[in-house]
């Protein structure tokens, strides 16, 4: 009979209504007790004032007890119930119960223990048939004990018949708990539905009417092949045995997104399927931002990788200059020497001594200027190193500190390092000072770098194009740079750059490891 | 759909089998008088009726018994007579039945001096003007006696009430019950009492305990109310 007829289901919620009416009995107690004995309280100590808040106490109570029973409702019922909303605000008592809304509310709480009992009673009625026909047909079974079923006595072949006739009063208790379910189910839709979520987001609404608050949608990119989230976030679906699971949603035969949803999900696979293409088109529509803000996404990380894409240029450029045209003069200076040698009192040495010193002057401008593309130092030992030789170079007392644990990503290095060297630069230029510090900290997720000096002040963003250049470059990595410099009082140039997990940095590195994503196989069901 | 049509079927076998079995019951209730006489030297009577009613009368020539089943599915109850040395047995019993109805009362006329002891569990005990030694233990069932006159009576119920009317004054009266009221009316005169109650109300009207009486009460009850009154 099971092969013909899945019993499951119908086991399943007659075993939640059961709970549903067996948890009730109490619940209904409680509600009777706090809500009818704080209402009833509140009425009759009204007129000493005494009682008003008493009554306003008791409806905030009330909603709050409501939404628990929503929630049991939609988990034990699948009454798919929107939240209830939360007390009105006020503190006044017909701010509280002055609408229909909360005597509907309170109406279904203070029923509850009456409803349950006549339920209960009416549902139980066949189950306890059934123990008693298969009880006594049993006791037949084992043998004529004395007692007559009506004019027959209580043997073997009557024990037979009573067994058979336990099998029909079991499919109509575990129907008659079905059938009281349903019904409890639209008295706590009709007394408990309220219009507050049902517009809501889609998450929001799937998390409701499947029990499940720690649902989550993950939607499908089919160009890129990976599933986001509605931040347009690259997810990965749960694997099997890792408590969660998903389920696929299709819209008009094509992949939009999965529900991921906890595996021991109260909801049955096919409800949670209903519910998914019923919500299929909403899905879609929230697909398409999901993938419109996943392009913004990547073009966050994309114009991160251009900068990444200069630096690295200016890299190569610095160590070309390096390698080539510096080397070059530097075996020019020497042949030089060579020659003023050979040379010797020919009267030539004073002009070879000239061209020396102007080549000399063309190497350590060849080398500023390599610096200033991209220090060597910084990529082979980090912004500690970079930032002792600006400070070693620069024509200022200087006091630095640099504490960061450990190398921090390429570009945040860089950014850093130019924070600094602009600061100093601009110490130098305009700060009419020699006494300036230099911070450099990792601190709540984010690299500080703050350059201060005790110089004239009165530095703008506006005044120049180096600090607009810093703004930009660290705008890229979601990085802030502020500019503190009232007149008389000195500049404070401080720069943040998030790079704890989530921030863009980090994703960045994420998202180069990403392979290819192929279409995952559905989750056993 | 298909689990709804084998509710459905389900549904209606239990209610055709349930239908045909309330049918049956009705058409095969039956009441069934037996009246009958115990002829011979009776010396005492003892009866163990169950949870049948029983009514005795007393001051008769001899004892008649008018037994009244009503029972269906054709299962009366079960009576067993016993004589022995003029001890006369009565037993009856309902059978044990799961399904179906059986109750059985009986209206006893008796002699004086024949000594009755009678036992029910869940029958009540109604005695009227019996003189004789009465003795009477029930579990459930209610015991009543009125105009009694004989050397003495006890009434023990477990649940029941437990009520007397003498016409003279019994050597003695033990009448307990456990949770039911004890009340006893007898006539005025000097009597030994002892009424008690743990929890109910003691109430004694016109009469006072004397230590050396020649008559005794004791009326006891765990529960209930305990009234001893004269007459």
């Amino acid at each position: 009979m099971s092969s013909a007829i899945d019993l499951s289901p119908h086991l399943r919620a007659a075993r939640r209504t059961l709970l549903y009416l067996v948890v009730g009995l109490g619940q209904g107690l409680t509600y009777l007790l706090l809500v009818g004995g704080g209402l009833l309280v509140g009425v009759l100590l009204a007129p000493l004032w005494v009682g008003l808040p008493i009554l306003v106490g008791t409806a905030r109570l009330t909603w709050r007890l409501a939404e628990g029973e929503r929630r049991q409702a939609n988990r034990l019922l699948e009454s798919h119930l929107p939240p209830v909303p939360p007390p009105p605000p006020g503190g006044g008592v017909r701010e509280q119960l002055g609408n229909r809304t909360f005597w509907r509310v309170a109406g279904m709480l203070l029923l509850k223990l009456p409803t349950v009992l006549v339920t209960l009673a009416l549902a139980l009625a066949p189950a306890l048939l059934a123990v008693l026909l298969a009880g006594l047909g049993i006791s037949g079974l084992a043998g004529d004990d004395g007692r007559l079923v009506g004019p027959w006595a209580l043997g073997p072949v009557v024990g037979l018949v009573l067994c058979v006739l336990a099998l029909p009063a079991t499919i109509v208790s575990i129907a008659a708990l079905e059938g009281v379910g349903n019904l409890m189910c639209v008295i706590a839709r009709r007394l408990l539905r309220t219009p507050a979520v049902e517009s809501g987001p889609v998450r929001e609404m799937l998390a409701e009417r499947l029990g499940d608050r720690s649902l989550n949608i993950a939607y499908w990119l089919p160009d890129r092949e990976i599933f986001v989230d509605d931040a347009g976030r690259k997810v990965e679906l749960p694997e099997a045995g890792s408590g969660r699971t998903w389920t696929a949603v299709e819209h008009a035969g094509v992949r939009v997104a999965a529900i991921v949803h906890d595996a021991e999900l109260d909801a049955t696979p096919e409800l949670v399927t209903a519910a998914a293409s019923a919500a299929a088109l909403a899905i879609d529509n929230e697909r398409l931002k999901a993938e419109l803000r996943a392009r913004v996404e990547e073009l966050r990380v994309s114009r991160l990788r251009i900068v990444e894409a200069a630096d690295d240029a200016r890299r190569r450029i610095e160590r070309d200059l390096h390698d080539g045209a510096q080397q070059q003069l530097v075996s020019l200076a020497l042949d030089l020497r060579m020659l003023k040698a050979r040379l010797g009192d020919s009267g030539l040495s004073g002009t070879v001594d000239e061209i020396g010193e102007k080549l000399a002057v063309a190497l350590a401008e060849l080398r500023e200027f390599a610096r200033g593309i991209h220090p060597a130092f910084l990529s082979e030992r980090g912004v500690g190193a970079a930032v002792d030789a600006l400070v070693a170079r620069a024509p200022l007392d200087v006091e630095a500190s640099v504490e960061l644990p450990e190398r921090l990503p390429a570009p945040v290095e860089a950014a850093a390092y130019f924070v600094v060297a602009e600061g100093l630069t601009n110490v130098i230029r305009y700060a009419q000072t020699r006494n300036a510090t230099v911070r450099v900290s990792e601190l709540g997720g984010e690299v500080v770098v703050v350059v201060t000096d005790d110089g004239k002040g009165g530095a703008t963003v506006a005044g120049g194009t180096g600090l607009r250049g810093l703004i930009d470059r660290l705008a890229v990595l979601d990085g802030r740079l502020q500019v503190h410099s009232p007149v008389g009082e000195g500049t404070r140039l401080e720069a943040h750059i998030p790079i704890e997990a989530g921030s863009l940095v980090a994703e960045a590195s994420e998202i180069r490891a990403w392979p290819v994503h192929p279409l995952p196989p559905g989750p056993a069901s | 759909m298909a689990w709804w049509w084998l509710v459905a079927a389900s549904a209606l076998v239990l209610l055709v089998v349930a239908a045909a079995l309330v049918i049956w019951s009705a058409r095969s209730h039956e009441t069934r008088t037996t009246p009958y006489r115990i002829l011979g030297d009776v010396t005492a009577l003892r009866l163990d009726l169950g949870d049948a009613d029983v009514e005795i009368d007393g001051g008769a020539s001899a004892i008649e018994v008018r037994r009244i089943d009503e029972f269906s599915f054709g299962k009366p109850s079960q009576e067993v007579r016993d004589v022995r040395g003029g001890k006369v047995s009565l037993v009856s019993r309902c059978p044990e039945q799961v399904l179906g109805s059986c109750r059985v009362s009986y209206r006893l006329t008796v002699p004086d001096n024949v000594p009755l002891e009678i036992e029910t569990t869940g029958g009540s005990v109604d005695v009227a003007g019996v003189r004789a030694t009465v003795r009477i233990t029930t579990d459930a069932g209610a015991i009543r006696a009125t105009s009694f006159c004989g050397f003495s009576l006890q009434a023990v119920s477990d649940t029941g009430d437990v009520s007397t009317a003498s016409e003279c004054s019994a050597d003695r009266l033990e009448l307990r019950s456990r949770t039911g009221d004890v009340r006893a009316v007898v006539p005025a005169a000097r009597y030994s009492i002892d009424a008690q109650s743990v929890t109910g109300e003691v109430r004694t009207r016109g009469l006072s305990s004397v230590e050396d009486a020649p008559f005794q009460i004791q009326a006891l009850s765990t529960s209930g109310d305990v009234s001893v009154e004269a007459s």
